[in-house]
């Protein structure tokens, strides 16, 4: 059956054709030019000018979107054009535009017509010159992209507001401007056979450990993928364990943490075209930490982080518990609530477990939906989720109320730890099912096994589960459920390699 | 990234401790030698006594063979004792699996689910060991880490609950028969079960000071346990020892404010603690078998390993675990000091003597 | 092997998911949900009354409509405890919940011929709360357990709330299944549990404890009244707080006294081969109340001669309860046997073969020490 499936697999794709290798600039520029229509093609932004310096033939290429037309002009076009007195050997002009009539910085010289081309299509203008080896890029990008915005996912009520967008250059920046030290390295790969998207990582030189971004560079390259369109693309080639519940890769929209990160001597990956930047290594823990956290004082940051761990406990067991209770460990409800509960539970048609992942299942649709539908009618899903699931089911004894009250309950719980909604949802739907089947019993196997998974995860060295398992009491003692406070916590910085067993 | 087999000896330390406690979690007046409830105090520190002086040969294998573990010195005396050594060590962890799921399943079919059949549970409990164990003792130590400050934190709850409860009249006096009936005791609990084989075998994969590390565990588990029978017998008194689990009956009564039946809590951490053991010694005869048969197959061992105990339990369970409980503790005790004593101590010195030849010839020649 | 592997765990699950189809659960609109459990003895076997609770209700509970009665009685038959329980359930279709169960009632008739046969079934069934309350009931437990108290009112609700006067009054007693049983099973210590009854008035039942029955072995041999309640109690170190009255002639006067603090010491020595136990009262009281033809002031020799007199009353009372208990009945309820096998047991086993046989050769020297702490806002009398 496997190998079944594998020739249907094989029947609807194609294997990522290997790398070429790349092909010198030629010294005839007629080669030169007709490599780089054949390799472009008929796109009309692929805009080509012929031009003479001095006695010899030259050609501007460039990409009209992605080029900023008047910085083509001002540095570029304009002072070729204008030039007096120029060398006739073909590399000495080459030489003598790089050096003294292009008023830009960005500029490099391309060997490989390969390189042209992607150059191209970046947003640079490239020169060739008739009977130099070479040719020369311009850097002029002035491609459409959006401006710094607030961050969506990751809201924060005192910290800064940017997130960031994008342009991997634009979100360098963004960590430059917080980070003001050469000690910042931000060292670029291109991934993907066709899409060739620049990948940055970045790191504190003095704390990262060499040996975790010399693997991160490694495993990266490792990744044979076409396209490379978002940070998820390459997620699964970074974590540890693909097997795992909870990812060991982290995101986040927010300079701030990324710098937080570095500090600690972790990687961050920014990705062209994703204003999300990924974290490795990335620990559970970190789900219940924000920047709000270190912005408050110790005390309410303790607080809300409890609060953030009851709330992962809530929507992960809640449901699963409500079902096991009603079903197996009726012993445990107090006598009050007993009654209400056999009351409301047995005018209702359905079993609870089948009960509980009806109303569930329904709550995730009309989130889905809320997430996806255009603004204008998005009061429409407020509408029908309250009136249909609130009050008419209940009413119409579909469903019984605590069993309202345990979805609103979970509902508003998974959201207080965003980071990780996307397995807590599925969790709670297994612990639902195994609540039912198995009782307080199931649940507890159930959570021993979660555990378990998370607990063989090592990302890069350094166990997913610390500073709790192995226990390291420093590490526990400054930043872990509490903070300590910064006049502690800014005296030395937390290696994250030192959690390592 | 920096991937080792080694975990830290701490880590070790609170797997084997959490082993160890549940065994009291468990205790169980059914097949035990039934003494005077005062007895039981002084019993627990003599079964410490008892468990420093079985550990000489583990102190010995530490000292002269730190990186070795029991079938490794074997196979330096020769290739055939250390693999008659695996293979019964094998036998010997299978059969404390079936034990543990055996006891396990008692308290399931007799607590949690009185009205059902019991296999699916044990189906449930055994594939999810199965699966914990191919993960690796890195998984097992940071699991067993966690669930002890779990089991800690649920007994210390448990403890206030019941405190209003005690009273020391329930408490009978102490010797009241001589000594003879709490040294019978303290050789009962010190040989219920067999950590120090499992340390035998897990030693070199400790890093660290393993003998702090075993006087800490040690001092916690005579700790613990005279605590929780003094809640035990000062709270139920004789009643304790008419109950199939007194530990259990205990967290029924325990009471706070409006919260009642704490023993939820006690049913989370055993049914926890037992998962973890089991998953352990299901590791443990994959480790010994890796040895001798093909690395490459160490997921089928674990799942045979699993399968054998399934069918034993589920078919056989009647006149297996049965055997278990109501034989005499002669022969658990002799089981132990086979495992625990005897074989590790016959190897270390063959082993010793073999190391000792070497020498002396190496100095003649 | 992998694929092998994979498959291997696919079927378990399968089988597993599939053989759970009908889950061993029992849902709660499945259960009769008990609240208070009577046994009483029939010529062949045992009637069983069970309070439970009407979860199925005469409307949808949402929609406002009336819903009927909160409380239902059973009564089944059957040889045995557990026979009669699950007559129980097929007579209603659903099976009995006794986790939630609050009372356990008893008989007179059925308390005097013996327990143990019907207590271990509770002791057994792993549903059962060793905390829940146990009693007697005057006439049958039937009687008690189906009493009407009015509308929606739990009789095993107003039994327990009464039973938990225990905090309160010291003459009420309040023992629960594990203790009961503790004490039954021991050789030295004779078990008492409350004896409740039902008085009927207007057509409205009323329920209060009645005395306390102590049982020797395990059958109810004879019963103590209010004042040795109170007696037992204090000798037991389980009573809290509550009131008592002394009777003051100087000033003619009844003075209430409510208990705020009380500790019982009880020390215990062999002298010239006789068992000599000293209970030692400490007792911190407040005046409640004082009743007197003429206005008196609250001075210091008042409240002296009130302490004094209060003192020779707990005395007095103790030492009746014990007479009564020691040399009538030769009967241990207060736990002085144990005591004494604590702590001298190498007496206890030389010198001892019977303790109930020892008791009438037991002194007991009692000493209060009684200290009123407040009189209250009136400094003077009405």
């Amino acid at each position: 059956m496997w190998n079944w499936l594998k020739k249907e697999e094989n029947r609807v794709t194609r294997s990522i054709p290997p790398e070429e290798p790349p092909t010198r600039v030629y010294a005839e520029i007629e080669k030169n030019i007709l490599y780089m229509k054949e390799k472009l093609g008929a796109s009309f932004d692929i805009l080509y000018k012929q031009t003479y310096i001095g006695k010899n033939k030259a050609f501007l290429i460039m990409d009209d979107g992605m080029c900023d037309n008047l910085l083509v002009t001002q540095q570029v076009v304009g002072p070729i054009m204008e030039m007096r007195d120029v060398p006739d050997d073909p590399s000495e002009q080459m030489a003598y535009i790089r050096d003294c009539i292009s008023s830009g910085i960005d500029q490099k010289e391309n060997y490989s017509l390969d390189d042209a081309v992607t150059d191209v299509v970046s947003g640079l203008v490239i020169l060739f010159i008739d009977g130099a080896p070479f040719c020369e890029a311009f850097g002029v990008q002035g491609f459409p992209k959006r401006a710094i915005d607030n961050a969506q996912t990751e809201v924060q009520e005192r910290g800064a507001q940017e997130a960031f967008v994008e342009s991997f250059k634009d979100n360098v920046a963004l960590i430059r401007r917080r980070v003001r030290s050469p000690v910042a390295r931000f060292e670029l790969q291109e991934l993907g056979a066709t899409s060739k998207t620049r990948v940055c990582i970045c790191y504190f030189a003095d704390r990262a450990d060499k040996q975790m971004i010399d693997e991160i560079k490694s495993r990266l390259k490792k990744a044979k993928l076409d396209m490379v369109l978002g940070a998820g693309y390459l997620r699964p080639f970074l974590e540890s364990d693909v097997t795992a519940i909870f990812t060991s890769v982290g995101t986040t929209e927010r300079p701030d943490i990324a710098c937080a990160e570095m500090a600690e001597g972790r990687a961050v990956i920014l990705v062209d075209g994703t204003p999300f930047a990924m974290i490795v290594p990335y620990l559970f823990t970190e789900n219940f930490q924000s920047m709000d956290d270190y912005n408050h004082r110790p005390y309410y940051a303790l607080f809300i982080r409890v609060l953030k761990f009851f709330s992962f406990l809530i929507s992960v067991f809640l449901p699963g518990l409500y079902v096991a209770v009603c079903t197996f460990h009726q012993e445990i409800l107090p006598a009050s609530m007993l009654y209400d509960t056999a009351v409301q539970e047995s005018i209702t048609p359905l079993p609870v477990m089948a009960e509980a992942i009806f109303i569930h299942f329904l709550y995730e649709i009309v989130r889905e939906a809320g997430l996806r539908m255009p603004k204008s009618v998005g009061h429409a899903v407020s509408i029908v989720g309250a009136l249909v699931i609130g009050d008419t089911a209940v009413s119409a004894g579909l469903i019984a109320a605590p069993m309202l009250i345990v979805v609103a309950m979970t509902a508003i719980s998974s959201f207080v730890v965003s980071k990780i909604y996307y397995p807590v949802s599925v969790l709670r739907f297994a612990f639902m099912i195994i609540g039912g089947l198995a009782g307080f019993y199931g649940i507890v196997l159930g959570f021993g096994v979660v555990l378990f998974n998370m607990c063989a995860v090592t990302a890069y060295g350094t166990p997913y589960v610390a500073p709790f398992s192995p226990m390291h009491l420093g590490a526990l003692w400054r930043d872990s459920f509490w903070r300590l406070g910064w006049k502690t916590l800014g005296k030395r910085e937390l290696q994250i390699h030192s959690l390592e067993k | 990234m920096k991937g080792s087999a080694k975990i830290g000896v701490w880590q070790l330390c609170c797997v084997l401790l959490l082993s160890r406690l549940l065994t009291t979690l468990t205790f169980s007046p059914v097949g035990a030698e039934r003494i005077n409830s005062s007895d039981y105090f002084p019993s627990v520190i003599f079964a410490a006594m008892m468990i420093l002086l079985f550990s000489v040969p583990l102190m010995l294998q530490k000292h002269y063979f730190p990186e070795k573990d029991i079938t490794d010195i074997a196979y330096t005396v020769s290739p055939l004792l250390s693999k008659a050594s695996s293979i019964s060590y094998v036998l010997c962890f299978l059969f404390f699996t079936l034990v543990a799921v055996a006891r396990l399943e008692m308290f399931v079919g007799t607590i949690v689910f009185p009205d059902s059949d019991s296999a699916l549970f044990i189906i449930l409990c055994i594939a999810a060991a199965c699966y914990a164990a191919t993960l690796g003792l890195e998984a097992i130590g940071r699991v067993g880490t966690i669930s002890l400050v779990l089991f800690t934190g649920a007994f210390v709850f448990i403890m206030i609950a019941m405190a209003d409860k005690v009273e020391t009249v329930n408490l009978s006096p102490m010797f009241y028969d001589g000594v003879a009936p709490s040294l019978t005791a303290a050789l009962d609990a010190a040989t219920r079960t067999v950590e120090l084989a499992f340390a035998a075998v897990l030693l070199p994969r400790a890093n660290g000071k393993v003998g702090r590390a075993f006087a800490v565990g040690l001092l916690a588990f005579t700790c613990f346990t005279e605590m929780i029978l003094f809640f035990v017998f000062a709270g139920l008194g004789d009643f304790a020892q008419t109950q199939m689990f007194p530990v259990h009956a205990v967290a029924v009564l325990s009471e706070f404010s409006v919260f009642r039946r704490f023993d939820v809590l006690l049913t989370g951490v055993w049914i926890l603690s037992a998962f973890i053991k089991i998953s352990l010694l299901l590791y443990l005869q994959s480790e010994l078998l890796q040895k001798y048969f093909s690395r490459k197959w160490n997921k089928l061992y674990i799942l045979l390993a699993g399968l054998v105990v399934l069918v034993i339990q589920v078919f056989f369970a009647g006149t297996v675990t049965d055997y278990y409980f109501t034989t005499g503790l002669a022969v658990r005790a002799g089981l132990y000091i086979v495992f625990v004593v005897v074989v590790p101590s016959v190897i270390i010195a063959a082993a010793l003597i073999k190391r000792k030849r070497g020498c002396a010839h190496a100095q003649n020649g | 092997m992998r694929k092998t592997g994979k498959l291997l765990l696919l079927v378990l699950l399968i089988a597993l998911l599939l053989s759970s189809c009908g889950t061993p659960g029992l849902e709660l609109k499945n259960r009769l949900i008990v609240q208070a459990i009577g046994i009483d003895e029939t010529k062949n076997g045992v009637r069983v009354t069970l309070q439970t609770l009407n979860t199925e209700m005469a409307g949808n509970p949402n929609s406002g409509a009336n819903l009927g009665e909160v409380t239902r009685c059973l009564t089944v038959e059957g040889a045995t405890v557990s026979e009669a329980i699950s007559n129980a359930a097929k007579s209603e279709g659903k099976q009995p919940l006794l986790s939630q169960n609050r009372l356990i009632v008893f008989g007179r008739e059925t308390a005097q011929n013996g327990l143990y046969t019907h207590l271990d079934y509770f002791v057994r069934n792993a549903a059962t709360r060793l905390t829940v309350p146990v009693a007697v009931s005057d006439t049958t437990a039937e009687e008690l357990v189906s009493a009407s108290l009015g509308e929606n009112v739990l009789t095993a609700d107003s039994i327990t709330d009464i039973l938990d006067g225990a905090r309160y009054n010291t003459n009420i007693v309040s023992q629960a299944l594990y203790e009961f049983v503790n004490q039954i099973s021991s050789d030295l210590t004779d078990a008492y549990i409350p004896v409740v009854r039902t008085e009927e008035e207007e057509g409205v039942s009323k329920i209060s404890m009645y005395s306390v029955g102590v049982f020797q072995d395990d059958r109810m041999t004879y019963e103590l009244s209010s004042d040795d309640v109170t007696a037992l109690m204090l000798l037991t170190d389980k009573a809290q707080s509550g009131y008592f009255s002394v009777d003051n002639e100087t000033y003619a006067a009844q003075t209430v006294l409510k208990i705020k603090k009380t500790g019982t010491k009880i020390q215990n020595e062999m002298v010239n081969g006789k068992i000599l136990f000293n209970v030692q009262v400490k007792m911190t009281v407040d005046i409640s109340e004082t009743h007197s033809e003429t206005p008196f002031s609250l001075d210091e020799a008042y409240l002296l001669q009130t302490e004094a007199l209060a003192q020779q009353r707990i005395c007095e009372m103790i030492e009746a309860t014990v007479r009564r208990c020691f040399l009538e009945q030769n009967s241990d309820p207060f736990g002085f046997g144990q005591r004494f096998w604590q702590r001298h047991p190498a007496q206890f086993k030389s010198d001892i073969v019977h303790w109930q046989d020892t008791l009438p050769t037991v002194e007991v020297e009692t000493q209060a020490d009684v200290s009123v702490e407040r009189v209250g806002n009136g400094v003077e009398n009405l």
